[in-house]
């Protein structure tokens, strides 16, 4: 049996802080509107367990503040669909294409707002160990930690925020930098002093990871002067980055080397009536905070395409 | 018979309960971050630090997974 062929003015590709901003603007300017998201409505900010710095909100759980967008999203009349996935897309100046694993769907325009994916811990051992002691998730698996040593890789807001939520479980944590500074936020820094059971390892990766069916042990080097140390510990937590979720979108749409989609404050990408929001546009920062302006800004231009694309049918009608 | 292995803040086990909601497929919720028996019954069936689990037909599938979800709904409907 083919697949259903669907009509709406915006389609939305992610539904992350980016593309549920865009589907308020775009349900509130009456836009037949779409947000399909393959993983979690939310994105990355889903498994962020406190939220502290999106203004208006002294401190909010990631899955409520998510929560609360998505309702309001749809509440404005967007339809989030987050059990479909987009296999292939066809963007032109006069076509678009958005093929899904159910339905072929032809909107007028497009936000690519598909976010980034956490990046892998780049050890051998990685996918031996994955689930069950190297984890991607410390919302899912951190309460199973309960009493035991862990580490969390990393040194953003995202690898600090985990090593707050964990500290509720875990006996000992060690977060391990990279670099010589962590990233995260100065207040967030601050308040990792006050845990006392935290121990921050900087200037430091892990070249292995040792266990027979369980992780065991790492090993540590120090980037300053090579020197290796085993740590014993029972489980890591990776938080070091995130990468572009573009691939789909590589044949039609101008990315740079990283992958992420050439796009400026417009949010235009190469392509007329295809914009790309959120993490996935070339940008100095990126923050919730950029996202959601990405959304607004990505949604009221694509409004205006369409019109200008309604107008220039009914002209052609006419004739 | 289905039994969903979750914990409390998990994203992907709401992910994976919402899902099953949306099959209209009934399911047993077995939080292992406050049923510690729960835990143990976990670790006995994966021997795994990861979740969501889900047990359906005597099928272990772990992390949310469409694909092989559908196929045990459909041979649980049969």
């Amino acid at each position: 049996m083919g697949k259903t062929e669907k009509k709406v003015d915006l389609f939305i590709v992610g539904a992350g802080v980016a593309g549920l901003t865009a589907g308020l603007y775009g349900s509130r300017m009456k836009l037949n509107t779409l947000i399909l998201e393959d993983e979690l409505v939310g994105g990355q900010i889903k498994n962020a367990y406190i939220v502290e710095n999106f203004p208006g909100f002294n401190k909010i759980k990631g899955s409520e503040l998510i929560d609360n967008l998505e309702q309001q999203a749809m509440q404005a009349g967007a339809v989030v669909d987050e059990f479909d996935k987009v296999v292939a897309v066809t963007l032109t100046d006069n076509e678009k294409i958005v093929e899904t694993e159910t339905a072929i769907y032809r909107p007028r325009a497009v936000i690519i707002a598909s976010g980034a994916k956490r990046r892998e811990l780049p050890a051998a051992e990685e996918q031996k160990f994955r689930g069950n002691g190297v984890h991607y998730c410390e919302l899912c698996d951190g309460p199973l930690y309960e009493g035991k040593t862990i580490a969390v890789v990393g040194g953003g807001n995202a690898a600090v925020g985990a090593v707050e939520f964990l500290t509720k479980y875990a006996k000992k944590i060690y977060l391990i930098n990279r670099s010589a500074k962590l990233t995260a936020e100065t207040l967030r820094q601050e308040k990792l002093a006050g845990y006392a059971n935290v121990e921050i390892l900087l200037n430091s990766v892990i070249t292995k990871i040792n266990g027979e069916s369980v992780v065991e042990s790492v090993d540590i080097q120090s980037i300053v002067d090579h020197q290796t140390r085993v740590l014993e510990l029972d489980g890591v937590f990776v938080n070091i980055g995130s990468s572009p979720r573009t691939e789909l979108f590589k044949t039609s749409i101008k990315t740079d080397l990283a992958g992420y989609i050439e796009a400026g404050e417009t949010c235009e990408t190469n392509i007329a009536g295809v914009y790309a929001a959120g993490d996935v546009r070339t940008k100095p920062i990126r923050q919730l905070t950029t996202a959601a302006a990405d959304g607004t800004v990505a949604a009221l231009l694509a409004e205006k395409y369409i019109l200008r694309q309604k107008e220039s049918e009914k002209m052609g009608a006419e004739k | 018979m289905i039994t969903v292995y979750t914990s409390t803040d998990c994203p992907w086990c709401k992910k994976t309960k919402d899902y099953l909601k949306l099959k209209q497929a009934e399911f047993t919720e077995i939080n292992v971050e406050t049923d510690l028996a729960g835990r143990s019954e976990l670790l006995a069936l994966t021997n795994q630090l990861n979740i969501p689990v889900l047990k359906i037909n005597d099928q272990v599938i772990t992390g949310f997974d469409r694909e092989k979800i559908d196929e045990q709904l459909a041979i649980l409907k049969k």
